[in-house]
């Protein structure tokens, strides 16, 4: 639906995913410059702004890494320019220095920043609260609660941005960026803004003498949050319970209500919970309890809070990950004299479950806790639909980290020592499972791998001589490992820097970045080869092709006996990104030959190699392949011990 | 038999293996470089191949010695003997380690038909040998000389283009041979057969391949040209003539496997063959099977060996020296209880 996002047709009413609400909100607001790292759940918003940018007459980039994106915004915002950047909560924890000297130094043109977490970390390694860090950076920051909240609170936090002169803060969360719901569109801005020069007495400098300036900002954004729209009560004057929700927390809370009313059956519940938005009417449960929604999480408007809590029997908090909103509503009533109420949340002890993300079903729980009803039917866990066996994550078939991981693995056997392998992020974090057959043992953030490794191969002085080995992704290598290698080369430690060079961002879905050759908005550019760029930090550095696994392991075995740092790209592109761009080859196996279960094979394709495409016909005892699914690489042709396996080379499709 | 077993359990990790090559090559789940034999993976076909043909997994001696050597009595020391002499090649090709007897037999056998070619052991300057299928003279005079690195031959015969029609005649260790005898047995019980004629090497160890940088650490830019075990012990030779190595630096890289060894003078071969300790250029050689007799007499009678008779002193030597490996080994052996 993305055509909707650039309708100019005011008043209208779309089904949108959030992330193109977002879109949406970005150009009703007139930006003219975005930039942003991919990352689950935001990485589509400027995959669409890339694509559209040139038609709205803005610019679009993919960023290097997150301080690239929001230092250019913040270079944008100078010229007065309206700058969005974005990314995802581990982003964030990357640019902390330049989001707290932003907040020093204040912005010209507006500057907002939109962060998206991923609460039970379903495409992450973690579910870091990012709103922890507003409160760090000391600005203001603002959490949708809707779709359609998600669209317009971009142009709302422009406004604020440019009346404050401070860069504000979005918090989305996964249900909110890539859920769908129905959002009436604003006003397209006819043109843009016209930019300002840089007068010779402008200043943007984040220095501690902007302190206290930065606090009367936050000051100033309290007393308009006060106000805000994007805070809403819904309820009778005075509730037993009031609950006190953000983010998707209000949504959730309404669902439960809902079925806590009508003792409505699971099944149904779920299947309606997030697109439900029926008013609040009935008796008894209902009457008893209100919803005050928090749109403007940071700093919370004081005087609303208290006033409805004065007015409560209980108080519920009801949001996503850290107990954040919980433990500002405690700060704010804690500071007032003679007045105490029940506060219930998140906790060991709490009603809600301090990890993982909030759902209808455990909101429910609560608040039936909180009134000390009966929930009606316990949420049962949810059965794995009939027929789907669960299958653990694997790489895709004729992916080259597959056969990277297969040769390092016997490559690290066969020197007889127990190798030690440092993960990064990536799709070739799936090496920490049967994929890569569990060799990735240290995994931290992006670029802590060859940090990491540079440390160990520091360590032969106290006689540690086990090999090391650390990967890494090629975005990962322009993100953040150039400083860990230009340290791990300047101090030559010993150790072995796999970079897996498949030309693409393809975990978070194919973002160009500065190696491929194609910008976000489509644009060609000239690539940076990675290469080069070891060769020009003095790093003895070998390329090879993973497809070649026999070749492989001799090479990674021969570098590994050598001490110092050795740099080794495996080259091959991303099959998922590169399959229509190549002529696909027939693979298929001979039954007359094939092995199968006897001695000098025991399914070795399918049940060591693991390729997806590499299938078990049960029927004959014989292997087979998954023509569908089959990429027609031929590694699994090279592996067969029996010659089994049988490739037509390019079969025209 | 070998159900029990596991070869990475019982033989790999044990530092039992002797790099026989007997089931390397044959099987996806056994991966070399170098000297290092590895099982990255789990293989579920567990009573295979690879149990049936490992020669430091049990054998039964009496077995084979029956199927192949026929009913002579064995020496409790160095096994059958259907004969034993000083022999050494009337012309000896370059580089041979000894008397040049064994390329003499295989030149014979060439030419006779008894295989129509050879399995055997080639380097350059005795370092990282590498094993291939001799089929001329110059193949044979290629593989001149003994190589101390492991090295792991028998995986050849697992070349699943190899036909077995065709009859081969194969040179190895004496734990090489004895994984050949079982190599046979298994193909015979699988339905191949293919007439294959054995020289055993008499051999006391055999290097790891770490010996290599531990001779680029000792003598540093040398390049090796030959290496020989004398009555001096170890020597080297760089090109500047025969250099004696440390005793100690040679015992530090003997390959594991080796400790463990009982056979010095390859007791289950048609005929092996070692140095003369005596007399340099000389070989001890002992036919031990009929199939060995007809070989080594052909060879004779055309005249490309000198035969002597075996001195009796030199023989006593002999198995005293063959019992002394043999007593050490199984010492080893009841010390670790492997
Ligand atoms: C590791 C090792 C240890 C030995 N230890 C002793 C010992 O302690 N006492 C003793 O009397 N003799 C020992 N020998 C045997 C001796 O070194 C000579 O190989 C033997 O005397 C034959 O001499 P030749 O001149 O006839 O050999 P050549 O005519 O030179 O022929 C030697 C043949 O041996 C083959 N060969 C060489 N190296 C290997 C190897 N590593 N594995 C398999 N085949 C190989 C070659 O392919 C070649 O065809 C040992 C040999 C080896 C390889
Ligand atoms: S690896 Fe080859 S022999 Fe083994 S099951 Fe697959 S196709 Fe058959
Ligand atoms: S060729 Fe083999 S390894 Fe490659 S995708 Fe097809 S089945 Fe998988
Ligand atoms: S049992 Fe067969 S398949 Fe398994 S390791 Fe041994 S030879 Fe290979
Ligand atoms: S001794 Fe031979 S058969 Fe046994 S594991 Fe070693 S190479 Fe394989
Ligand atoms: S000593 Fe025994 S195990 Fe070692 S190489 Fe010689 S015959 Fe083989």
């Amino acid at each position: 639906m993305e055509w909707m996002t650039t309708l100019d047709s005011p008043g209208k009413v779309f089904l949108l995913q959030g992330n193109e609400a977002i879109v949406r909100g970005a150009l009703e607001a007139g930006i003219h410059f975005a930039a942003a790292y991919p990352g689950s759940p935001s990485s589509e918003i400027l995959t669409m702004l890339g694509r559209i940018a040139d038609k709205r007459g803005f610019y679009a980039e993919w960023s290097t890494n997150e301080t690239c994106a929001l230092e250019a915004c913040m270079g944008a915002s100078f010229a007065h320019a309206r700058s969005l950047c974005i990314m995802k909560q581990n982003g964030l924890m990357t640019v902390g220095d330049a989001l707290h000297t932003c907040g020093l130094s204040g912005v010209k043109g507006g500057l907002v920043l939109v962060v998206a977490d991923d609460p039970s970390a379903h495409s992450s390694t973690n579910e870091f609260d990012s709103r922890n860090m507003a409160v760090s950076a000391n600005i203001p920051m603002l959490e949708p609660s809707t779709i359609q909240d998600a669209k317009d609170m971009i142009p709302y936090a422009f406004e604020l941005s440019e009346q404050l002169q401070q860069i504000v803060m979005i918090r989305t969360v996964t249900r909110i960026n890539h859920g769908r719901s129905n959002v009436v569109l604003g006003e397209l801005p006819k043109s843009l803004r016209p930019l300002k020069a840089i007068g010779e007495w402008d200043r943007f400098v984040g220095i501690n003498w902007f302190h206290e300036s930065q606090w009367e900002k936050m000051d100033q954004a309290g007393e308009i949050f006060e106000k805000s729209p994007f805070n809403t009560y819904e309820g009778p004057e005075k509730p037993a319970l009031l609950i006190i929700t953000s983010g998707t927390g209000r949504l959730y809370s309404r669902e439960a209500l809902d079925t806590l009313e009508e003792g409505m059956s699971v099944e149904v519940f779920r299947n309606h919970w997030f697109h439900s938005r029926e008013a609040l009417d009935t008796p008894e449960v209902r009457n008893k309890i209100g919803i005050l929604s928090i749109g403007t999480s940071w700093p919370l408007p004081e005087r609303l809070v208290l006033g409805h809590a004065k007015k409560a029997g209980k108080i519920l908090v009801v949001e996503e990950v850290d107990p954040f909103l919980e433990r500002g509503v405690a700060a704010i009533l804690g500071k007032e004299k003679d007045f105490s109420v029940e506060i219930l949340g998140k906790g060991k002890n709490g009603v809600l479950p301090r990890v993982f993300e909030l759902d209808p079903d455990r909101v429910r729980n609560a608040i039936a806790k909180a009134l000390g009803v009966d929930a009606k039917d316990e949420v049962p866990a949810p059965a794995p639909a009939a027929g789907v066996t669960a299958r653990e994550l694997t790489f895709c078939a004729g992916c080259p980290h597959r056969a990277t991981f297969f040769i390092v693995k016997q490559a690290l056997e066969l020197t007889e020592t127990q190798g030690v392998v440092m993960g990064d992020i990536g799709c070739y974090t799936l090496g920490a499972q049967r994929a890569g057959h569990y060799l990735i043992s240290f995994l931290g953030c992006m670029g802590a791998g060859i940090n990491a490794a540079e440390g160990l191969g520091q360590l032969n002085r106290f006689g540690f001589d086990q090999p090391v080995v650390a990967f890494s992704g090629d975005s990962t290598f322009f993100h953040s490992c150039l400083p860990g290698l230009v340290n791990a080369r300047y101090h030559n430690a010993n150790m072995l820097f796999v970079i897996l060079d498949n030309s693409a961002t393809a975990m978070t879905g194919f973002q160009p970045h500065p190696g491929i050759g194609r910008t976000a908005m489509g644009h060609p550019a000239e690539p940076v080869s990675i290469q080069k760029v070891v060769e020009a930090i003095g790093c003895p550095v070998t390329t090879a092709d993973p497809y070649d696994v026999e070749g492989g392991i001799r090479l990674v075995y021969d570098l590994l006996k050598q001490p110092g740092l050795k740099v080794l790209i495996f080259q091959q592109p991303c099959v998922t990104a590169h399959i229509r761009t190549i002529e696909k080859t027939k693979i298929w196996v001979d039954p007359e030959l094939c092995r199968g279960d006897a001695c000098g094979c025991g399914r070795f394709c399918s049940r060591i190699w693991g390729c997806p495409a590499n299938i078990w016909d049960d029927a004959n005892k014989r292997a087979a392949i998954d023509e569908v699914v089959c990429a027609g690489c031929g590694v699994c042709v090279s592996l067969c011990p029996a010659g089994a396996i049988k490739m037509v080379e390019k079969e025209a499709v | 038999m070998v159900a029990e077993f596991n070869l990475k359990r019982d033989v790999l990790q044990k530092g039992l293996c002797t790099l026989c090559g007997a089931c390397m090559d044959g099987c996806p789940y056994l991966k070399n470089i170098a000297d290092h034999l590895v099982m990255p993976f789990q293989c579920s076909a567990g009573e295979g191949r690879c149990l049936a043909v490992c020669p430091c997994l049990p054998t039964d001696w009496e077995d084979v010695r029956k199927r192949f050597l026929g009913d002579s009595a064995a020496d409790p020391d160095i096994g059958v003997i259907a004969g034993v002499y000083k022999v050494r090649a009337k012309h000896p090709i370059s580089r041979c380690q000894n008397g040049g007897t064994v390329s003499a037999l295989l030149a014979y056998g060439m030419d006779a038909g008894l295989g129509e070619s050879a399995l055997l052991t080639r380097s350059s300057g005795g370092l990282e040998p590498e094993p291939f299928w001799a089929k001329s003279p110059e193949d044979i005079q290629e593989a001149a000389g003994s190589k101390y690195f492991a090295a792991g031959s028998l995986r050849l015969l697992n070349d699943r283009h190899r036909q077995w029609d065709k009859p081969v005649m194969v040179v190895g260790r004496p734990c090489q041979i004895r994984a050949l005898r079982k190599i046979q047995i298994h193909e015979q019980s699988t339905g191949h057969t293919s007439p294959v004629l054995s020289i055993g090497l008499f051999c006391t160890w055999q290097l790891s391949w770490s010996f290599g940088d531990f001779l680029a650490q000792e003598f540093p830019g040398k390049k090796v040209q030959r290496i020989a075990i004398s009555l001096q012990g170890l020597e080297v030779d760089f090109g500047e003539g025969p250099q004696p190595v440390s005793m100690d630096g040679v015992r530090a890289h003997m390959r594991s496997a080796c400790h463990y060894c009982l056979d010095m003078t390859a007791e289950l071969a048609d005929i092996a063959v070692g140095a003369f300790e005596q007399e340099a250029g000389w070989n001890t050689l002992i036919v031990r099977s009929k199939a060995g007799m007809d070989w080594f007499e052909g060879a004779k009678n055309r005249g490309d060996l000198l035969v002597a008779a075996y001195p009796e002193a030199e023989l006593q030597r002999l198995k005293a020296a063959a019992h002394n490996k043999a007593r050490r080994g199984l010492e080893k052996i009841r010390s670790e209880a492997v």
